[in-house]
């Protein structure tokens, strides 16, 4: 019993320490796809210790499979919404004026676009080789 | 399925007052997010920690029902979040495409 309770409140307070991270996260990074980055993995990750702590703690049939649902879920549509926003960003940028971080250095879907980058980025045409600053 | 009680109980109460405190931080973001897809990430977020709150709350009272709440919850997050996505993408494309579609 008591082992019981001290792995439960263990992964619920793991959730939670990941799920204030993907907050944290969101409040401090600098762009869309860091902030994306941040809620995604750090948010799915905290919501299924959570999950799997209430299963441990309260052991039940009808807990275990709706516990079991919900992970499943998550993990299925939790990088599917992720890569939507991520894409509908990217390409939409110049119109909801979603700005980059300055330090970035590379872009790897610029060769399948063909443009350039973010227009307000300097240094960017074709100068690649003089180096990647930080 | 009885609720807890005794260090189990404190230590799930400290667990809701964090996960509210990153509910305030994300808020924030999606209030003061410069562009729409940063509201759109952070209200995806939002969800996902309403989600975690039920979750431990079932953890401290003992109530199954909040594990069906939850689950409902994220599906429709789920669906919201698609939405926006498309909305943020189809409007980008110029008029004679989207006139086609």
């Amino acid at each position: 019993m008591l082992v019981q309770q001290v792995v439960g409140i263990f992964l619920m307070c793991a959730g939670t320490l990941f799920v204030v991270v993907a907050g944290l996260g969101v409040l401090r990074l600098p762009d869309v796809y860091m902030r994306l980055h941040a809620s995604t993995k750090a948010g799915t990750l905290g919501v299924a210790l959570n999950t799997a702590g209430l299963a441990v703690l309260h052991p039940a049939l009808g807990t275990f499979t709706r516990a079991a649902a919900l992970v499943l879920f998550l993990l299925l549509t939790a990088p599917i919404a992720a890569h939507m926003i991520g894409r509908a960003a990217y390409f939409a940028r110049d119109q909801m004026g979603v700005t980059i971080w300055e330090g970035t250095i590379v872009d790897r879907m610029l060769d399948h676009r063909g443009g350039t980058l973010f227009a307000s980025r300097p240094g960017e045409d074709g100068s690649s080789s003089s180096g990647a600053v930080s | 399925m009885a609720a807890l009680s005794g260090p189990a109980a404190w230590f799930a109460s400290a667990c809701l007052v964090a996960v509210g405190a990153s509910l305030v931080m994300t808020v924030i973001r999606l209030m003061r997010g410069p562009s729409l897809p940063d509201r759109v990430v952070s209200l995806d977020l939002v969800a996902y920690q309403a989600v975690a709150l039920m979750l431990i709350y079932a953890i401290l009272t003992g109530e199954p029902a909040y594990l069906d709440v939850s689950l409902v919850l994220a599906l429709v997050a789920f669906l919201g979040t698609v939405a926006f996505a498309r909305y943020i993408e189809y409007r980008s494309l110029p008029e004679a495409a989207q006139s086609s579609e």
